[in-house]
């Protein structure tokens, strides 16, 4: 009896403990320690769960049990099963993007992706947040595989080319890419703001026949499509002050401007510059984005932009000191339309690009104005469920001009009292067709087979380019790729003026052949591709301002890039180039290392979050320095008073290595549903190093000194507020 | 005497178990589905987001708990459906991608065996607003405009009665070119045909009921896009006496017909 007692008093006390709830409650966090919000939290083998916050916390109660185990699921993420061992613990789970099936054959040979994509190396927010890369596109595609960082500029020399060798299309329109300011610190050329975009595609060699007239690499940059939402940016900073208006229309319109303006000044005066500037770089941009997507399946956009800017130093060396000054203007507008008609999906393209700079050295003036227009006609047909064929044609005109005056008499800087001392004008017009198919033979594969013929007024006949790419997941996380395929690009028309009377120019020809193997995909992640690259009719400029044709090379290289799990808290990115390009040199004729052969290539940055809405990064770069032509001697001229050097072997030394960190640190607040605000500091050039970027030699060459960085260590900040309507 | 008895009381009492066990195993499920239909339409009535989040979240644990209950999943990726539309409405292509990619990934599995029409109806609708939010439009659109064509057609095929199947068919229509087989006359056609087949249309929970409302709100916009106001303004209105907390019918359709010239 007192048995049956004690077993009743334990089975009513066990069955009011199963009755009691207990409460589960904790947060939710990606890898990187951002918030997930809206992820389905819940006791498996039950209906009890809740959906957790926009801060990622969760809380709800469920009948006590045993054993508990909670399910923790969000599109996107991997689903993840946790075993609840103390109830009464707040729970902090981590959930891991999901590996997308898609996003495995996103891999291609050479082709990086910064968006939103899965599988992306770069995301929007890394392109603004990577230390040292002043929220710059083009930096940020500089820190991809197969980027030479050659100086400090923003051109793109890609796996041992030269930045021409690389072209940049806005949404499908070439741009034009002269460079905006040729400084002794490097080539800047023209780059977009990042918020402006959706997507970067990079393609680093063996890119497919569309794209043409390019040696090297592609960018493709794409702007944000149609807002759904009205939207105000605002953002300022210690040289910049900008704000941009996104607003959705009727019937599918939408409506985007954006104004920047910029002035160094600031910046020069709280960290100083070795540099005396007259003029402290300055500019303005103003862009404006109309879309009208008139139905799910068609856009058509107009984007248009302009930028300005300008900059005057003191150019001090040891034997002359004037001033360097340098302004331009750039614009460019891209109207385009796609649609998709059942099978088929046409596509236009007519984009307009001009630029127009000037620059002086003392009294003497130069200017350059340059216009590309361009149309682009495509149709894509699916011939089936995993065939898509592709045709189409472009032409286009470049018309460009070059032209150096100085003063008639004096320093009379009048208009009208120049004396132009020589005046060139080319127009050069070209057409290409193309065509492609594009395969995925299984969920698994996918190959890219094409042709493009191209014509120029200029050159010798037409070029034909075969070209083939493919990929094969060989494993759930493991992709092997390749590219094979021949380019042509056309010699710059002002450089084709400078070749010796009859000389023949013909476009300048690269053989790619590229493999590669991609183990994992976000993270951790692991891509290795070797490459191989042979040149022939290449085209370069002498130092007697000669243009020589007929010259011949190779470059080969192996690029790596991996992403590595959480340590601490911390996320690693890791790349590392290796490149050994040689090329005829134009002086002497000879085989030799090319000028932008920088065979060792790291960047890696560092990022960690702290208390949820604080996160920084610090990146640090190495690259070898960039090879020169030493003078080893000189002789005066019989005639003048002026000595005339004697060369050592081409490109036979190098300047000091490039290394450089740089840190950033941003702090997000969120406001309430409709806004944010993020502030941020930057510290660049940590270590206060001091970089060569050319070696020059005194007037009679007796000594050599060194082009140093225009900035030492810098510290920037600024914020940028976003409120976002309902 | 005694076994009789015996007998008879076992196999009564049996009877009442199988009774009561289809009474508690069936209907839990049965319930569940209808319940997350309730929820989903009103998600679907007031046009909220969060509220069609919850929805799928319950749904997603619902299947959790009963993996192969066809209904579930059906509703499952419904709710999917729903939430993502009003994402794409509110917050663009980005966000609301994963969750057509759900819903089809739910569905294919759920049409490797017959099922209701609406599950083939809602996955070729589902294709379709695949397309519409794909980062490469023309790719998915060649990809996927053929498979959402047959999947309709076999959803007509095994529901020719069925109106929501036919909501879905006009909404494709109205998004697709007369050339190939849409168009605006196709889309009235075809809406005109689903609110006459709800007039006999008495589905039993748990299976779908909903549609009348959108088959009104689609005709509406096939009216506003020809230019008849008053027409279009009769359906917008008869839409809104069905889902009166509708914001895009009141905020959104009704005030557009104003600026038709």
């Amino acid at each position: 009896m007192k048995l049956r007692l004690v077993a009743l008093l334990i089975a009513l006390t066990t069955s009011g403990a199963a009755a009691q709830p207990v409460v589960l409650r904790g947060r939710v966090y990606t890898t990187n320690g951002v918030p997930v919000a809206g992820a389905n939290v819940f006791v498996v083998g039950s209906l009890d769960g809740a959906l957790t916050d926009s801060v990622g916390a969760f809380r709800f109660s469920a009948p006590r049990s045993a054993s508990l185990t909670l399910a923790i699921r969000r599109l996107g993420f991997r689903d993840r099963q946790i075993d609840i061992v103390n109830p009464a613990r707040e729970l902090d789970v981590i959930l891991e993007p999901e590996a997308s099936r898609v996003a495995a054959m996103n891999v291609q040979a050479s082709r990086y992706v910064a968006g939103d994509e899965a599988g992306a190396a770069l995301t929007p927010l890394e392109i603004v947040t990577i230390p040292g890369t002043a929220a710059d596109v083009n930096r940020a595609i500089q820190s991809l595989p197969g980027v030479q960082q050659v100086d400090e500029g923003t051109g793109l020399f890609v796996r041992g080319g030269d930045f021409t060798e690389t072209r940049v299309f806005l949404n499908e329109g070439l741009l034009l890419t002269p460079a905006q300011i040729q400084s002794p610190a490097g080539t800047f050329v023209g780059t977009l703001d990042p918020f402006l975009l959706d997507g970067v595609y990079f393609t680093s060699g063996g890119f497919g026949a569309r794209y043409g007239d390019a040696l090297s690499a592609i960018a493709l940059l794409n702007t944000r499509s149609r807002p759904t939402r009205p939207e105000l940016t605002v953002s300022t900073g210690l040289a910049a002050i900008g704000a941009n208006v996104a607003l959705p229309g009727p019937g599918g319109t939408s409506l985007a401007l954006v104004a920047d303006r910029n002035d160094l000044t600031p910046v020069l005066r709280l960290n100083g510059s070795p540099r005396q500037f007259s003029t402290p770089p300055r500019g303005a941009d103003r862009t404006m984005s109309l879309h009208w997507d008139y139905r799910p399946t068609a856009k058509l956009s107009l984007f248009a932009t302009e930028q300005t800017g300008r900059v005057a130093a003191l150019n001090t060396t040891p034997s002359v000191s004037d001033t360097f000054a340098t302004a331009g203007r750039e614009r460019a507008v891209v109207l385009s339309w796609r649609d998709v008609v059942g099978r088929f999906s046409p596509g236009i393209v007519l984009s307009s690009s001009a630029i127009r700079r000037t620059e002086s050295f003392g009294s003497y003036e130069l200017a350059q104005p340059q216009r590309l227009e361009q149309g682009v006609m495509t149709l894509d047909v699916a011939l089936g469920d995993r065939v898509v064929g592709r045709v189409g044609g472009e032409t286009g005109r470049l018309a460009s001009h070059i032209d150096g005056s100085v003063p008639a008499s004096g320093a009379d800087q009048r208009p009208g009292s120049r004396v132009r001392l020589f005046e060139v004008d080319e127009t050069r017009r070209h057409r290409a067709t193309f065509a492609e198919l594009d395969v995925r033979p299984t969920e698994a594969s996918h190959a890219v087979i094409g042709f493009r013929r191209d014509w120029s007024a200029s050159g010798e006949g037409a070029t034909l380019d075969p070209r083939a790419s493919g990929n094969l997941r060989v494993r759930e996380l493991l992709t092997v790729t390749g590219a094979l395929g021949v380019y042509h690009q056309t010699v710059d028309p002002l450089l084709e003026t400078l070749a010796a009377a009859g000389a023949s120019l013909p476009s300048m020809r690269a053989g790619h052949a590229i493999v590669g193997v991609q183990i994992g995909e976000s993270t951790p992640m692991l891509r290795v591709e070797a490459y191989h690259k042979r040149y022939s009719d290449l085209a370069a400029q002498s130092r007697d301002f000669i243009t020589i044709g007929g010259g011949s090379g190779t470059a080969g290289g192996v690029d790596v890039m991996a992403r590595a799990p959480q340590v601490a808290g911390v996320s690693t990115r890791l790349v590392y180039s290796y490149v050994r390009s040689v090329r005829t040199d134009p002086n002497s004729g000879a085989l030799a290392r090319a000028p932008f052969d920088v065979p060792h290539n790291i960047t890696s940055v560092f990022s960690r979050s702290f208390a949820r809405f604080i996160s920084t990064s610090a990146s640090f770069r190495y690259a070898s320095g960039r090879p020169y032509t030493p003078v080893i001697g000189a002789t005066r001229s019989p005639d003048s008073p002026t000595w005339i050097p004697r060369y050592g072997a081409p490109n036979s030394e190098r300047l000091p290595a490039f290394a450089r960190v740089d840190f950033s640190a941003s702090w997000y607040r969120p406001l309430a549903s409709h806004g944010q605000f993020v502030a941020y500091v930057a510290v660049t050039n940590v270590l206060d190093r001091s970089n060569v970027y050319v070696r020059q030699y005194t007037a009679d060459y007796t000594s050599a000194y060194d082009v140093r960085s225009i900035f030492n260590r810098a510290v920037y900040f600024g914020g940028v507020l976003t409120l976002t309507g309902n | 005497m005694h076994m009789r008895l015996l007998v008879s009381t076992m196999i009564l009492f049996a009877a009442q178990a199988v009774r009561a066990q289809s009474a508690d195993v069936a209907p839990p499920q049965a319930k569940l589905a209808d319940s997350l239909r309730l929820s989903i339409e009103a998600a679907a009535d007031a046009s909220d987001v969060d509220a069609a989040d919850a929805a799928a979240a319950l749904a997603e644990r619902a299947v959790a708990l009963y993996p192969n209950d066809a209904m579930l999943r059906h509703y499952r990726a419904y709710a999917l459906y729903r939430a993502g539309t009003m994402v794409f409405g509110r917050f663009g292509s980005g966000r609301a991608r994963p969750y057509f990619d759900k819903a089809r990934d739910v569905l294919e599995q759920l049409v490797e065996k017959p099922t209701i029409p609406e599950s083939y109806a809602l996955l070729a609708s589902v294709y379709g607003m695949q397309i519409a939010t794909a980062k490469i439009q023309m790719l998915a659109g060649m990809r996927l405009g053929s498979k959402s064509n047959s999947m309709m057609e076999r959803a007509v095929t095994a529901g020719p009665n069925n109106p929501r199947v036919w909501v879905m068919r006009g909404i494709g229509a109205l998004n697709t070119p007369s050339t190939f087989g849409g168009g605006l006359d196709k889309a009235e056609a075809h809406l005109k045909h689903a609110i006459e087949l709800f007039a006999t249309d008495k589905p039993e929970a748990p299976l779908p009921a909903w549609g009348l409302a959108d088959a009104h709100v689609w005709l509406g916009q096939v009216y506003a896009r020809q230019k008849k106001r008053d027409a279009a303004r009769a359906e917008f209105e008869a839409a809104r006496d069905l889902q009166p907390r509708n914001a895009w019918i009141t905020l959104t359709l009704l005030p557009s017909l104003d600026k038709l010239p």
